[in-house]
């Protein structure tokens, strides 16, 4: 089962595109940890991720059929 | 209460049952501070003088640049090296003189926040660094400010409401607890962004801003709008208030002005200064015997030149091709516009080509001129 994972900003150049489908994990930490594995640039980057367009705050379950987000914040102005 | 001429300009308002009398006699009442006159403040500020918000303050302390015209519409060819909040207060009196407007030619700080932003209710925040989107956050969460935040990247913009005239409203730092570093966050300077972008952040934010005042609608609180130019989607993500993140902040005002939010942004941030050097002690450098070689990897044809740093000049994008012109038996300072690309550079030169002896000039030469101005006017306070 996999899920999928919508990208935003700088992000997308450190995975290589906006839409990721990625291998199911029950939770959030071990999302970023099989991320960070597949993506070693994205460790140490401060990004934050949203389950079912809610910004995750600490270790959160993924329920099948979610959609993650992971985004980082722009500073432009 | 609205003159004659005043309700003829805002019939168009007035005929909303949203908005009305009442809802154009509140704008008539109220203030807001933009920070920033650039991509995001010029649409923003031409939208809020159009609808007639009473008193409207402008920060900022730069001069419109040639770069800038291709975002930031309220300038033309000859305004450039003027100042752009005496420029903006200017135009902004001519679209719409029934207003006040209040120009602040200075760039925002911990010194001068608090006096800044106490005399408005609602701040815009249009800047283009995290230190100063940190700072802002904080200085509106002690003052009980609403801030209203736009920020853009290339093709994608952020929008987010900060009510912080409510107890327990989520905060720039629940949304982002921890800042980038400067290479993980590169400017519009360094990696482009498309003009119509801000005009749409900055219409966005115009637009909460004026459902703020009227009371109409729902904002943006507690909700980060995400817009993507490209595929020209919006998305609404939710985040709550989260007290964890509020540990690194200021209690008090106090404790908020000895903030150093330079420092914030940058020690969250790894390997980031090993081999970094600042324009101070490149400076002390110049001054020593010791022989150094500096690198810059502007574009030939980039402005400012700056003579102290004149050396040898290889665009980021030719240097595998000349690395023999680059010294292996001395220090090479490596330079650019604000230490983006020079740090790209190195990490190029150290990767491929295996040299060791490369420092990044922090902040590029936008710092080195930042410093070279202070020294002058320190030089000058003391002769006077």
């Amino acid at each position: 089962m996999n899920i999928q994972i919508k990208i935003f900003g700088q992000l997308v150049e450190v995975v290589g595109c906006a839409d990721l489908e990625w291998e199911y994990t029950q939770d959030t930490d071990s999302l970023r940890k099989s991320l960070h594995s597949g993506f070693p640039k994205l460790e140490g980057f401060p990004y934050v991720l949203a389950i079912d367009k809610k910004i995750a705050v600490s270790n959160q379950k993924i329920k099948e059929g979610d959609i993650i987000a992971l985004l980082p914040p722009f500073s432009g102005g | 209460m609205l003159s004659k001429k005043e309700i003829s300009r805002y019939e168009r308002h007035l005929l909303l049952p949203e908005i009305g009398i009442s809802g154009q006699e509140k704008l008539k009442g109220a203030s807001v501070l933009m920070i920033g006159a650039g991509g995001l403040g010029c649409p923003a500020l031409l939208y809020l003088a159009a609808a007639g918000v009473g008193r409207i303050g402008i920060v900022d302390d730069d001069i419109v640049e040639q770069s800038n015209l291709q975002r930031q519409i309220l300038y033309n060819d000859s305004d450039i090296a003027k100042s752009k909040v005496e420029l903006t207060k200017k135009k902004l009196q001519q679209q719409n003189p029934e207003i006040q407007i209040d120009a602040f030619n200075e760039r925002l700080a911990t010194s001068n926040a608090i006096r800044l932003i106490s005399n408005y209710d609602i701040i815009l925040d249009g800047t283009d660094n995290f230190p100063t989107r940190y700072l802002l956050n904080d200085a509106c969460f002690l003052l009980k400010k609403t801030l209203v935040s736009g920020s853009i990247f290339k093709f994608e913009g952020q929008v987010s409401v900060f009510d912080f005239r409510k107890n327990h409203s989520p905060t720039y730092r629940c949304l982002f607890p921890t800042p980038p570093s400067a290479a993980q966050a590169p400017d519009c300077s360094e990696i482009g962004v498309i003009g119509v972008l801000p005009g749409i952040i900055g219409s966005l934010m115009a637009l909460e801003t004026i459902k703020l005042i009227t009371n109409t609608g729902i904002v943006e609180s507690g909700r980060l709008l995400l817009f993507n130019a490209l595929s020209l989607a919006f998305q609404t993500l939710e985040f709550e208030y989260n007290p964890e993140s509020l540990k690194l902040m200021p209690m008090n005002i106090e404790e908020f002005e000895k903030q150093d939010y330079d420092y914030f942004c940058k020690a969250n941030s790894e390997n980031f200064s090993s081999n970094e050097i600042s324009s101070e002690e490149l400076s002390e450098l110049l001054r020593s015997n010791e022989k150094i070689q500096i690198l810059d990897v502007r574009e030939v044809y980039e402005e400012p030149e700056v003579g102290a740093l004149k050396d040898l000049n290889i665009p980021l994008w030719k240097l595998e091709e000349s690395t023999h012109k680059i010294s292996i038996d001395k220090k090479v300072v490596v330079i650019c516009k604000t230490g983006v690309r020079s740090r790209k550079a190195i990490e190029l030169l150290q990767t491929k080509f295996n040299m060791n002896n490369l420092l990044n000039l922090r902040g590029g030469v936008t710092e080195w001129l930042r410093m070279e101005n202070e020294t002058v006017n320190n030089g000058n306070e003391k002769e006077a």
